[in-house]
């Protein structure tokens, strides 16, 4: 699969959910997103704790909406009111936005995952446009410091503590914060060092090997462009039908123009792999 | 395994169909007489032009455009400005179907409101409904208006307004905006909804007492007690949404059980 081609998928659905409040419509494109991440993942990439992780964020989204907005007809519990900011009445109209919330951030979040789990570095870097990939290599290598800062203070307080070193104030943390960061100058050094060897900022990003564009990415990068665009004629015509529950719960209308962009996803989808 | 996949989601497809219930939006319009010493208007303008009247007789020297807007039976809506400011009106008659606690969004379109004292033209408000004040012959206006730029002025208002005949007339369906577009629960209305049996009629309620509490309200229903009356084409338009989303939710949710079932260890598929 080309990068580019399934960014701009991934461009379209997240269009489709951050564009509209209609629950149907986000869950909808959230079982899009499930059904691309799915398709697309490499072997080796784990689905699970990402879906953990989007789990947690629609049970916290619901939750705190529901404790914190008591707004809404249909009470659900009655808070005291002596609680501070969870007290009152809890409505299922909140509940509802909560959950409606949940689901666009689950979606979008897997809208983009898919390009995450399908693709490896340099593919993410190809798939952004030519005047990003510097940016994006540099903003990518700074990112990949994180996890690298980690691994190296576990490793040196695992050697300090070999040394007799007990976890203790703020001198004796000065102990552990001094090599680490000595430690990850040196490797950012290093870093830069390998990259500038490799001409990097000299001129236009050369590629191992050039993947031509295939039936499939063509597919699917045409479906991702007219999805982005009934997406966007939707949110300004107003066809998204947005919803709110408040003040009171009611049953939301669907707008054909967003799931007209979600089948055109889909159509787009079912080329990756034989179902 | 593939067959049985299928099955799930051809099952799915049709029970997400069969579960649909496109509720019907019931809309009541509503109007009020005058057996008050006072009266004044309320003209309510949609955005797709549909203008509403009600005319509303009360007792008191001045009654505040929140009162006025709630004796004439018209569904509404508001959230406190704060700071003195009133109350903003978030939803009349039914539109929009629903609003996010702000009221209105950025973007989204609003209910622009509108004073008119005995007969001069409209004035845009700078205050909430709750504070606004009207006296005899005055017209409290709405209008949804797109955000930007000022807010044309809706219908002229009639100055004094005059309270509809006391006949019953047929009148032709007007155009709903939505499901809440039915609130009108005014007890003078609700004692008169063996009236309603008409396909549209006007129902002119006499107040018991004319303390000026409730004012007179004269109703117009269509249908039965909670009247039926759709947009032209609305009704079309949300079913079509309501199959293609449970088509496509049914067919993505078979996709995924079956990818699901495909990548289980030992799956002989």
């Amino acid at each position: 699969m080309r990068g580019r081609a399934l960014a701009i998928w991934s461009a379209a659905l997240l269009v489709v959910c951050l564009t509209t409040t209609n629950p149907i419509t986000r869950a909808l494109a959230l079982l899009v997103a499930l059904n691309g991440c799915i398709l697309v993942r490499k072997p080796e990439m784990r689905l699970r704790p990402l879906l953990i992780g989007v789990g947690c964020a629609v049970v916290i989204a619901a939750v705190t909406t529901l404790l914190l907005s008591h707004t809404g007809t249909h009470a659900l519990v009655h808070l005291p009111s002596s609680w501070p900011a969870v007290g009152g009445a809890l409505t299922a109209e909140a509940l509802s936005f909560g959950i409606t919330t949940g689901i666009g951030v689950a979606a979008a979040v897997l809208a983009v995952a898919v390009c995450g789990l399908g693709l490896d570095g340099a593919e993410l870097v190809d798939a952004l446009p030519t005047g990003l990939q510097r940016t994006a290599t540099t903003l990518g290598s700074a990112l990949n410091l994180v996890p690298r800062v980690a691994r190296t203070t576990r490793a040196i307080a695992e050697a300090q503590r070999m040394r007799g070193w007990r976890v203790g104030g703020l001198r004796s943390s000065a102990e552990l914060l001094v090599p680490v960061v000595l430690t990850t100058v040196e490797d950012s050094l290093q870093l830069a060092e390998a990259m500038e060897a490799r001409g990097f900022g000299t001129g236009r990003r050369s590629h191992f090997v050039i993947r031509q564009w295939e039936r499939s990415d063509i597919a699917t990068a045409v479906a991702g462009a007219a999805a982005l665009l009934a997406a966007l004629v939707a949110a300004v015509t107003g066809g998204t039908h947005d919803w709110y529950p408040f003040p009171n719960l009611v049953a939301p209308t669907v707008g054909v123009l967003p799931l007209v962009a979600l089948v055109m996803l889909v159509a787009g989808m079912v080329q990756w792999r034989r179902i | 395994m593939r067959l049985h996949a299928v099955a799930i989601a051809a099952i799915l497809s049709v029970g997400m169909a069969a579960a649909l219930s496109v509720s019907s939006p019931t809309a009541v319009r509503a109007a009020t007489c005058a057996a008050f010493v006072h009266r004044a208007e309320v003209v309510v303008e949609h955005d797709d032009g549909q203008v509403v009247r009600a005319c509303v007789g009360f007792d008191e020297a001045t009654i505040s455009g929140e009162d006025l807007l709630a004796r004439s039976g018209i569904d509404y809506g508001t959230v406190s400005y704060g700071g003195g400011l009133g109350d903003a009106i978030c939803r009349v008659d039914g539109q929009p179907q629903s609003y996010p606690p702000t009221c209105f969004s950025d973007s989204s379109p609003y209910w622009a409101i509108f004073v008119s004292h005995i007969g001069s033209s409209w004035q845009v408000s700078s205050q909430g409904a709750s504070s606004i004040h009207l006296s005899d012959g005055d017209a409290e206006g709405f209008r949804y208006d797109p955000q930007g730029g000022a807010p044309a002025s809706p219908a002229h208002p009639e100055s004094p307004c005059q309270p509809p005949s006391p006949t019953v007339t047929p009148l032709p369906p007007a155009p709903s905006h939505g499901p809440g577009s039915l609130a009108v629960s005014t007890p003078s209305a609700a004692s008169h909804s063996s009236a309603a049996g008409s396909p549209a009629a006007h129902v002119p309620v006499t107040p018991s007492s004319p303390t000026g509490a409730v004012a007179a309200v004269t109703i117009t229903r269509s249908g039965g007690t909670t009247a039926s009356v759709t947009r032209p084409g609305a009704d079309e338009t949300s079913l079509t949404g309501w199959l293609l989303a449970s088509a496509l939710g049914g067919g993505l949710t078979g996709m995924l059980i079956l990818q699901l079932l495909r990548r289980r260890p030992g799956s002989s598929t």
